[in-house]
């Protein structure tokens, strides 16, 4: 493939993204990340099972996450959930897409000169 | 739903769902716990939608991807997997231009796989209604109910409230258990007074079960308190109905039953509780009174706790003593909700599913064979496909995506058909659904259940007429197909064995279908012709309760009756009218002076109260000694009954019943038979025969009553001189039913109407399909055989030697498939047998008949091409050839 991979090489889908987000602070199975997703967007994004596992599926593929094996939190261990974790290369691209979605951020504000509103997602 | 979802996983590449699908369910069921059913359907199906595709694409093509790390396969694979991805699409795009560019073909084909499908989605909408739908309360997957069952006397009823007391106090396998009881209840202070469905349950139920209220609150414990005001719970649609949507209408009054109660809140959506009469409901909280829990019959349902099996909680309920009522010693049992349908219905319903799925192979097997006989005329295509270096492979998923395009297209005519037959469903009225308090299917719709039902059909039909027929015209002889002058290429002795496969499967299928809607027909005839024990030419009842408030004394409600009942003989469409009693419930069997034992089977007998001439107005025969008279109700101490032959045919036999003594238990009076009448099939034309049926004389003095009454004309078009009778005695006296005697026997065999009609219909339509299949194939082969046949009569062969020819090679198949579906049915009859009337399962006429009548539509459908054939000009053939 020609792409050159890294840093901001390209932007992510929207589902990595959110993935790569609800993993940022803890490792989570993949119900967690959906829960995560819905809690921090009051429910305005919740990624159906397909969606998601696809998604992760994807996610893992590329290195972004990692699957490991130990659950975080002693009280929700699952023996049969698969918890994922965010990798180095995950970190990068997270930080990577948030600065590429500030900068659009940017340029949206002054082209509708929008006051600054919160961060949006 | 995650029935359907657990299927639908199955769509998912295989290392996909292996990996994930335990998962995708977990978190699918606890989304269901979270949002509403609506919502949810849309938020599965949609995630389905669209990851579905994707994860094909990705199963497909393992370079794709943005941040693929480098795989270790070798590369070549890589590439031509990546080019197999771009091919289906291709695939897909080249499918619908043929579509497009054979409208016939396409058109013939969609209407086939859309009334398999269709009929399928109609009748799975069916079943999910009445059989799968959960309960509408939370927790409805652990949901049963409690029911008594009396082995000796072979009935199972509701509970009534002391068994409900018992479990409460001792059973520990529910969290929850809650009673309620449905009545009939007159609401007054609306628009107009209407009869209503009353539920009144134990003040916990909505609180437990989550019936929520739209508005206001729902009845809360507090309410059971014994001093705290009388208050109700509208279901929306009354709430419309009665009280014009009234937006103040908590916190009004309204009448029940002369009782004043305060709307407290108004239920979301009319949902009908199980048991309850059908239609939307107020909601009032029961309340007891000690001593009289034992006659209050109640229906109770529990929810298990997490963990507790079925099988725990009736171990459990059977160590509960439950007190003994009416005579009865009673069992405790716990049944799911679906095992309060009666087992025909259920098996009725299964049936008709089995039905129609034999109706879509059929329509398979047609399409499969449509479509290698337009392969036959593609030979030369799929061969230069063949011959510039297509793999076998390529040409299958050519063929697979045509039909697939083909039963996606068939499934969105299906969708509309099935909708279309749900509606003439509803209109066909079964009954027996009043478990769901559903007497009728009209307000069945499709629902997303329904519509991933018919997607799933329509991909698995894909799946299976692409495999059928791609396999075979994929190996096409490239050398054959090619040479010169060959127009087929594709009709070799394989093919064409194939092709008579299917047809035989067609027919053997479409045999038993027409066998069994054959024994159903025959059966539904015989019910016909049971002789119900009386006459319902222009009969009627009029049933009527009269309130206690209004009507305290006995004189005063016997007075009542006696002025309607002049009133209606008065008028001049009234030929003859009488008073008597509805007919009870079972009770115990009779005892008989001077014999105990009651002999072996069930004993059933149930108690009805008549005045004197009721055996004339009912034109029912009284074959010994003589009905009741005006003396005998004269004479207040005479303890006389009339019973019917079967009563008498059990004890004395029916010449010597006459003088005899019995009673009907301890505490009563011995009653002297002084009649036996014929069989009243009081419970419907299917009732038991044996049932023992004892009459008494009526009493005035009661408080309801039904007046029988026979017309000079049809029953139900003076049904409102009727009422206007009762209106000017009592204008606030609703009347709680005027039914003709006609459609009260209708209905009783309507549930059987429905399965018999349903599958006539299913069986016509396996027959059409398969005749269809079997010209086609004639055809066909009439057509790969012209070459031949005109030789043959060039040569001299005559007309008649090729159409025995002809018949003969098509009939072949049509034999077979006969003899097959003959062998089958004889495993098969027996899911029907279940649901006969008086006919054997093995019934010769209908066996015979059903075989003969495939043979000769059969033979019909080969006539036409062979009569084609017989009518060729050898000269023309040749020299098109």
């Amino acid at each position: 493939m020609a792409t050159t991979r890294g840093a901001g090489a390209k932007p992510v889908t929207s589902s990595t993204f959110y993935i790569l987000l609800a993993l940022a602070d803890q490792d989570r199975h993949g119900l967690g990340i959906a829960d995560e997703i819905a809690r921090r967007t009051d429910m305005a994004i919740d990624l159906g099972p397909g969606t998601l596992y696809h998604a992760i599926k994807k996610t893992l593929a590329a290195g972004l996450i990692r699957e490991t094996p130990h659950p975080p939190d002693p009280n929700d261990d699952d023996p049969r959930r698969r918890y994922y974790t965010i990798s180095a290369a995950g970190r990068r691209t997270l930080e990577a897409e948030t600065r590429r979605l500030a900068r659009l951020l940017d340029v949206a504000e002054e082209k509708l000169a929008v006051p600054t509103a919160r961060p949006a997602r | 739903m995650t029935r359907l979802f657990r299927l639908l996983m199955w769509l998912y590449p295989p290392g996909f769902r292996r990996r994930f699908h335990r998962e995708m369910l977990d978190l699918l069921a606890t989304r269901a716990h979270q949002r509403p059913p609506s919502d949810l359907w849309r938020y599965a199906l949609s995630d389905f939608f669209r990851s579905l595709p994707l994860a094909w694409h990705d199963a497909l093509r393992p370079t794709g991807g943005r941040h693929q790390r480098p795989t270790h396969g070798p590369s070549g694979k890589r590439h031509a997997a990546s080019a197999d991805a771009l091919g289906i699409v291709r695939d897909i795009a080249f499918a619908f231009r043929g579509v497009i560019r054979g409208p016939a073909f396409t058109a013939l084909a969609v209407l086939i796989l859309a009334l398999g499908i269709g009929v399928n989605g109609t009748i799975f909408t069916v079943i999910h209604h009445v059989l799968l739908e959960p309960l509408p309360i939370d927790g409805a997957d652990r949901a049963v109910y409690l029911m008594r069952h009396s082995e000796r006397f072979d009935v199972r009823t509701s509970p009534n409230y002391a068994m409900f007391s018992a479990f409460s106090e001792r059973a520990v396998s529910y969290d929850a258990l809650e009673a309620y009881q449905s009545s009939e209840g007159r609401l007054t202070g609306g628009i107009e007074p209407l009869i209503v469905s009353r539920v009144a349950t134990t003040p916990a139920f909505m609180a437990t079960f989550g019936i929520r209220p739209t508005s206001g609150r729902a009845l809360n414990p507090s309410d059971g308190d014994p001093d705290s005001p009388l208050v109700a719970v509208l279901d929306e649609t009354l709430w419309r109905r009665a009280f014009g949507a009234d937006p103040n209408i908590v916190g009004r009054t309204i009448t029940l039953n002369d009782s004043a109660f305060t709307v407290v809140g108004i239920r979301d959506g009319d949902f009908p509780l199980p048991f309850s009469t059908s239609g939307a409901h107020v909601w009032t909280v029961l309340r007891t009174t000690p001593g009289e829990e034992d006659d209050l019959g109640v229906d109770v349902i529990a929810r298990l706790k997490r963990g507790t099996t079925l099988t725990q909680a009736q171990a459990e309920a059977a160590l509960i003593h439950i007190p003994e009522s009416q005579g009865m010693d009673w069992e405790s049992q716990v049944v799911r909700p679906q095992g309060m349908l009666s087992v025909e219905l259920r098996t009725g319903l299964w049936v008709l599913f089995g039905a129609v799925g034999f109706v879509l192979l059929i329509a398979c097997a047609n399409v499969a064979n449509m479509i290698l006989a337009r392969g036959i005329g593609r030979g030369q295509e799929i061969a230069v496909r063949s011959a510039l270096g297509a793999s076998r492979g390529r040409i299958v998923r050519l063929l697979m995506a045509e039909s697939l395009v083909l039963c996606v297209l068939g499934g969105g005519v299906a969708t509309l058909l099935a909708h279309w037959g749900l509606r003439v469903i509803g209109t066909l009225g079964p009954s027996g659904f009043g478990y769901r308090g559903l007497n009728h299917l009209g307000s069945v719709g499709l629902d997303g259940a329904s519509l991933g039902f018919i997607l799933a059909a329509s991909l698995l039909t894909g799946l299976l007429t692409g495999l059928v027929s791609a396999f075979r015209l994929s190996r096409v002889n490239v050398g054959d197909a090619l040479r010169v002058g060959s127009r087929y290429g594709l009709g070799g002795a394989d093919q064409r064995l194939l092709r008579h496969t299917l047809v035989s499967v067609e027919v053997a299928l479409a045999l038993t279908l027409l066998l069994g809607a054959g024994l159903m027909v025959k059966s539904f005839n015989q019910l016909q012709r049971v002789d119900p024990g009386f006459d319902p030419a222009n009969m009627g009842l009029v049933r009527i309760r009269l309130p206690e408030q209004h009507y305290p004394a006995g004189a005063q409600q016997a007075q009542f009756f006696e002025q309607l009942l002049q009133a209606v003989r008065r008028l001049p469409v009234v030929e003859s009218a009488v008073l008597a009693s509805g007919l009870s419930a079972d009770v115990g069997g009779p005892l008989v002076e001077g014999n105990e034992d009651a002999g072996p089977g069930p004993l059933l007998t149930s108690v009805m109260w008549i005045s004197p001439s009721y055996f004339d107005v009912l034109r029912t025969r009284v074959v010994r000694g003589r009905g009741f008279t005006v003396e005998d109700q004269r004479d207040a101490t005479s303890q006389v009954a009339v019973v019917n032959e079967a009563l008498a045919r059990r004890f004395w036999g029916r010449d010597n019943a006459v003088g005899k003594r019995f009673r009907l238990n301890e505490r009563q009076d011995w009653l002297t038979v002084v009649g036996v009448a014929q069989d009243v099939k009081a419970f419907g034309l299917d009732d038991d025969p044996d049932r023992m049926q004892v009459y008494y004389l009526r009493r005035p003095e009661t408080s309801s009553a039904n007046l029988a009454i026979r017309a000079t004309t049809d029953f139900s078009s003076i049904i409102p001189m009727l009422k206007e009778q009762v209106a000017l005695i009592d204008p606030n006296l609703p009347v709680r039913q005027a039914v003709a005697m006609d459609d009260e026997l209708a209905d009783t065999i309507v549930q059987e109407k429905f399965t018999t009609a349903l599958f006539t219909v299913f069986a016509a339509l396996a027959i059409v399909l398969a005749v269809a299949g079997v010209y086609a194939v004639v055809s066909v082969a009439v057509t790969l055989r012209l070459r031949e046949l005109g030789i043959r009569l060039a040569l001299g062969a005559e007309s008649r030697n090729i159409m025995s020819v002809v018949l003969k090679q098509g009939m072949r198949p049509v034999a077979l498939g006969v003899a097959v579906g003959l062998a089958a049915s004889v495993w098969l009859h027996r899911t029907v047998e279940g649901l006969l009337f008086n006919v054997s399962g093995t019934d010769p006429v209908v066996w015979v008949a059903s075989a003969a009548a495939l043979i000769l539509v059969g033979a019909a459908a080969c006539y036409v091409p062979a009569r084609r054939a017989m009518r060729l000009d050898p000269v023309e053939t040749l020299r098109a050839e």
